[in-house]
């Protein structure tokens, strides 16, 4: 019965997350997303590549990965081609996605809090959550900008004021001043 | 059961359907005119600054450093932290934590005055003195367990950080790992309020040479590291190129840092 009500919930929250997100809705999408993140992640009658999978169709619907490949990519992403574009972020989707589940491994029964919702600039917010473990507690920024279809969606995490995307994009442009873009999507 | 199908059913449904009616043509059409505008000013480069804007003189020293600290941590401080957390205690550990944290208090004392931090001060100074007293020594945390107080963390390099000191450019110090400029200053003041490192004999320093320094040192470090098993490896996987990448965190964090 649990396990049923479970899987309802997360049903209804995939559902839920079909809808694009409107700007006076993103905190209570959010709560629902992470929620349902935690649902599955505590669930430990799931393999580990089911939760991996059941996690990244929560974060698909939140997730702007082209944005993000966009912005890691810097003053190199306008210089490439159609299908390199493509190729770059079909790569580094999978790579964030990965790295994403290596860090549930470390999860233990967090709690997330949800603080407040800040608007930078009219297409800009920044949603502040804090992560709360046993011991301490780490706060995560979660950054929205707005696309062309008015949806508002995450294109990058701020976790104790480290940026996910500021940090591959140091990296990549270091890594391209000596390689080719191709053997930077064979290291994703 | 069946009941209960049936409403999630129409729930389902009537979701999908709520999703379809929010689908105006005419309306879409216009306003994805008017974002096309808005979506061409959107530019993140405002935001996310680029590596050509680094200064970095030691670049080949630090990509060096990284690695020998690499291959240090690998090698030698994590498999002795692993051996000493599966023979110590997880409450003894707390204990060693607590004690080496207590004695870390002139140091967040001192710099939570210098950024005027009075309030956090007064807290610091609280919790001393009932973490030395009633916490044993302060073998025990009964501040933050029963009245509240929380510790407050800030060192010198946070302390220039706040009266306008820029980094300067980027140091990896070997064992102790990135640092820059500013934080080496930092962590060379804060070495004179440290009572667990003396090269000699002071009243209020517990160690009077260098090697019992060391040894103090070596205990807070594998006893913080038993804490953190497996964290380190578990970050170096996302990364593309160490150096860089660790360089990156650490001066996002310590930009953090400051700003609390």
């Amino acid at each position: 019965m649990k396990i049923l009500l479970k899987t309802i919930f997360i049903l209804l929250a995939l559902n839920l997350s079909l809808q694009a997100i409107e700007e006076g809705k993103i905190q209570e999408v959010m709560k629902t997303q992470i929620d349902s993140i935690l649902l599955v992640m505590q669930n430990k009658e799931l393999d580990k590549k089911t939760t991996a999978n059941k996690v990244f169709t929560l974060l698909d619907s939140i997730f702007d990965y082209k944005t993000m490949s966009k912005i890691s990519l810097g003053r190199n992403w306008k210089k490439l081609s159609l299908e390199q574009k493509d190729a770059f972020a079909k790569s580094f989707e999978k790579k964030l996605k990965f790295s994403y589940m290596d860090k549930l491994d470390l999860y233990t029964d967090e709690k997330v809090l949800i603080k407040e919702l800040r608007k930078k600039k009219k297409n800009r917010i920044q949603l502040y959550t804090d992560l709360l473990g046993k011991d301490a507690s780490f706060e995560i920024i979660y950054k929205f900008h707005k696309n062309k279809k008015n949806d508002w969606l995450i294109y990058d995490v701020k976790i104790i004021g480290v940026s996910i995307i500021q940090t591959y994009r140091k990296q990549f442009s270091a890594y391209l001043k000596n390689n080719s873009l191709e053997a930077l999507i064979n290291s994703l | 059961m069946r009941i209960l199908f049936l409403c999630i059913f129409t729930i389902l449904l009537f979701t999908a359907c709520s999703n379809k009616k929010e689908v105006h043509p005419n309306k879409d059409i216009i306003e994805i005119h008017k974002n096309d505008i808005s979506e061409s000013e959107e530019d993140f480069d405002d935001e996310f600054s680029n590596e050509e804007e680094d200064l970095d003189p030691l670049k080949y020293y630090n990509q060096a450093m990284t690695q020998f600290n690499d291959v240090l941590y690998t090698y030698a401080l994590s498999p002795v932290a692993t051996t000493y957390s599966d023979v110590i205690h997880k409450d003894v550990r707390g204990i060693v934590s607590n004690f080496f944290s207590n004695l870390m208090f002139p140091i967040r004392f001192v710099n939570n005055v210098l950024q005027f931090k009075f309030q956090e001060a007064g807290e610091e100074t609280g919790r001393f003195l009932i973490n030395s007293t009633i916490g044993f020594l302060g073998l025990f945390d009964p501040a933050s367990e029963g009245f509240d107080l929380q510790a407050h963390k800030e060192d010198f390099g946070q302390t220039l950080g706040y009266w306008g000191v820029g980094s300067g450019f980027h140091i990896v110090l070997p064992i102790f790992g990135p640092s820059n400029v500013r934080d080496l200053i930092g962590f060379s003041v804060d070495g004179i309020l440290d009572p667990t490192f003396s090269m000699e004999k002071k009243s209020w320093k517990i160690p009077d040479n260098l090697e019992k320094s060391i040894a103090l040192k070596t205990l807070d470090t594998v006893n913080t590291t038993s804490f953190k098993l497996g964290q380190y490896e578990n970050l170096k996987k996302d990364a593309i190129d160490l150096y860089p990448f660790l360089k990156e965190i650490y001066e996002q964090k310590r930009i953090h840092e400051i700003k609390e």
